[in-house]
């Protein structure tokens, strides 16, 4: 073979080369595309899911744990109760597909959220307000997004969660206030009564810790709105 | 022909690693009996620049570390001996664990290293054999005093740790593990060199090395590594020039108990006498109506009278803790009663507040986390200790917690919205601890709590007569509670 011939045939392999090198690389991006996407699915679970200790989660899903069957719209509205002049206040409402990106796996998740109140001469001209769960945490600059947490209703017309109490004189050491277990269940007969109670949950404390309620803790809510 | 010969190469190399092998002695020993050994009393004089008597050395003060006196390591082979001891600093990375490595030869010339194992899986016992399975990268550092940054140079070394892959019973494990001077047969030791270079300093490492890795499935079965090699096999470092040095052999020193914790309990029993009574006394008052609690600071000693003192009770049935003691806690024990927040009954299991104000405690910097012993006794007839391994970890799981916020402070609210649906997941849903749940299913509910919520601790069940100790651990693949008793 001459030299000429020689360079072509070494010109054709390195082209040849170059063709199949090709074809690997574009090989590894449609897997790293499929791999990517398939990493990227969202799956949308039940919400009781969100609360099964033995439900097991995919690295490979984005969940969504959504109400799916309707359980926080019993709930959703303004809920009162009344003593005297006073009433205390409760709304609920419903927030969707709310994110947390820093956890792994991702994971969205329906939320009712929830704020109280209590005034005097509710609804009246003259309303006052003597207390609000509608400020900021502490001393902090956040406000609380919610006062009512993991409150996801998981069954029909029964909610429990975790509910803070600040209403009382701000401890500065406990910026949270009183941390009390919230249980709301609906009366299936007539779904504008609900019975509310709030119980400090069981374990140690400490000896300054607040430990008492200023809301109210055994009372029945109605319905006021939706 | 050319088989044949490759064939006695081969045997020729076999011999050689036996050979090597053999003349390798393991043996356990404690610092203050080594003290009364002259050759490394002579060592230790050299490297601490002061007297082995004095209870810090210099090394130790320039670098930072303690020794722990308990378990040393010394391996002997050609006239050179290495002395391996497990370190502390104040301030434990749960990530890794430290040994120094003595190095001396015959006629006294003497090097230090310290070795930093960084495990790429759980530490596991391997009790039997007093070992431990260990996967991961290995660092090194030379200890060196005072070299002005001029004369700083890339130093390379060049290391050796043995493992063992031999069976101590018949039903035994041969999983490799770390070579103890239980591995008596020269047939199941293997060695792992690793390479790690740096630019010495005064003050340690200048980083420009780069570590070893070797687990214990990857271990090289190197040659007679005398004349001092780069590394070879899985077990090799990346190691920029040449090293002359003959490797340092060393056998890594972990302290098992900080993997079980179960000597934690069995110490402090055996410093309070009087406390297992007092503990049993309290298991009896889970009918009251209200919690009970009693606990022993860190200023008793084995020599006070009654050292164990009562807890108050406070509002709502529930027991109150000073969160600020004049002394850390060592232990702290309480009962979950027969009523219960609602009257409906108890957990059977330490419950998500205990475990926040035991966080809240660490934050304060009032527990002695390294020997704090928690019990809790509950009316379902559960007892229940648990004991701290990571205590960075079990610090983070309170938040916001007892702390004064500063005006203008941000918070970190999704984090405290997960903390709480954390919580809400593993207690009262209808699948978690709650009142009316069964005790058997808690263990496996809070074992998955204390994996979840990286509390970073150990749970032990207690039976009545507070003698016999079982570690609950939680085996995912299988779903199932495994229990191992405390030997000792």
């Amino acid at each position: 073979m001459t030299l000429k011939g020689q360079k072509l045939l070494k010109h054709l392999v390195q082209t040849k080369n170059i063709h199949i090198m090709k074809k690997i690389l574009y090989l590894f991006l449609l897997m790293f595309i499929t791999t990517f996407s398939y990493s990227q699915q969202e799956k949308i679970e039940e919400i009781r899911q969100y609360y099964n200790p033995n439900f097991n989660t995919s690295p490979f899903y984005i969940y969504y744990y959504k109400d799916i069957n309707n359980y926080f719209t019993p709930f959703i509205g303004t809920w009162i109760y009344q003593n005297g002049n006073q009433t205390f206040v409760m709304l609920f409402w419903k927030e969707t597909k709310i994110g947390y990106p820093d956890t792994n796996p991702k994971y969205y998740v329906d939320e009712l959220r929830g704020h109280y109140k209590l005034v005097q001469n509710y609804g009246q001209p003259n309303e006052q307000l003597i207390y609000t769960s509608q400020k900021n945490v502490g001393n902090s600059i956040t406000s609380w997004p919610t006062i009512v947490m993991s409150n996801q209703p998981t069954e029909p017309y029964k909610m429990t969660g975790t509910i803070f109490d600040v209403a009382g004189v701000l401890n500065p050491s406990y910026p949270t206030g009183v941390r009390g277990e919230l249980e709301m269940i609906i009366n299936p007969a007539n779904p504008n009564t609900a019975q509310w109670e709030v119980t400090l949950p069981m374990g140690m404390r400490g000896l300054d810790q607040p430990s008492t309620f200023t809301i109210p803790t055994n009372i029945t809510l109605t319905k006021v709105n939706q | 022909m050319l088989l044949a010969l490759f064939s006695c190469e081969l045997e020729e190399e076999v011999l050689q690693k036996n050979n090597y092998r053999e003349n390798i002695k393991i043996r356990n020993s404690t610092f203050d009996a080594l003290l009364n050994e002259q050759h490394f009393v002579n060592a230790i004089s050299k490297l601490s620049k002061s007297k082995p008597a004095q209870s810090k050395t210099v090394m130790e003060a320039e670098y930072g570390f303690t020794i722990l006196p308990d378990q040393v390591k010394v391996l002997e082979h050609k006239g050179k001996t290495f002395y391996t001891f497990q370190i502390k600093r104040e301030v434990q990375n749960p990530d890794y664990f430290e040994n120094l490595v003595i190095d001396t030869d015959s006629i006294g010339q003497t090097d230090a290293y310290l070795f930093k194992y960084l495990p790429t899986e759980p530490l596991a016992p391997s009790e039997e054999h007093d070992s431990f399975h260990f996967k991961g990268a290995v660092h090194i550092t030379p200890i060196t005093y005072n070299i002005a940054i001029a004369e700083k140079e890339l130093h390379c070394v060049t290391a050796t740790v043995m493992m063992c892959d031999q069976s101590w019973s018949g039903s035994g494990s041969t999983t490799p593990h770390v070579a103890t001077q239980y591995c008596n047969n020269p047939n199941h030791l293997t060695e792992v060199t690793t390479t790690t270079c740096d630019m010495t300093a005064g003050g340690g490492s200048m980083g420009a090395g780069a570590g070893g890795w070797f687990g214990a499935n990857q271990g090289s079965q190197g040659s007679d590594p005398g004349g001092g090699h780069a590394g070879a096999g899985n077990g090799s470092g990346t190691a920029p020039g040449s090293n002359t040095n003959p490797p340092v052999l060393t056998a890594p020193v972990f302290d098992l108990d900080q993997i079980t914790k179960c000597k934690t309990i069995s110490k402090q029993m055996a410093k309070f006498p009087g406390l297992k009574q007092s503990l049993i006394d309290l298991a009896a008052t889970t009918s009251d109506s209200h919690e009970n609690g009693i606990f022993i600071d860190k200023s008793a000693t084995a020599e006070t009278p009654d050292p164990v003192q009562t807890v108050p009770v406070g509002s709502g049935g529930t027991i109150k803790i000073n969160l600020n003691p004049p002394q850390k806690y060592v232990m702290l024990a309480h009962t979950h009663d027969a009523s219960g927040p609602k009257g409906e009954g108890t957990f059977s299991i330490f419950s998500s507040d205990d475990m926040a104000t035991i966080s809240n405690l660490i934050q304060k910097g009032k527990i002695d986390t390294d020997n704090f012993v928690f019990y809790v006794f509950t009316a379902d007839g559960t007892r229940y200790a648990m004991t701290i391994n990571c205590a960075s970890c079990l610090e983070a799981f309170c938040y916001p917690c007892g702390e004064n916020l500063a005006i203008g402070t941000v918070l970190d609210m999704s984090r405290m919205l997960q903390i709480s649906d954390l919580i809400e997941k593993i207690y009262n849903k209808t699948d978690g601890i709650h009142t009316q749940s069964n005790p058997e299913d808690d263990i496996k509910t809070f074992l998955k709590f204390i994996e979840k919520a990286n509390l970073g601790i150990s749970l032990f069940e207690v039976d009545a007569t507070f003698t016999n100790f079982e570690k609950l651990e939680y085996d995912s693949k299988r779903s199932k509670v495994i229990k191992t008793p405390c030997s000792n």
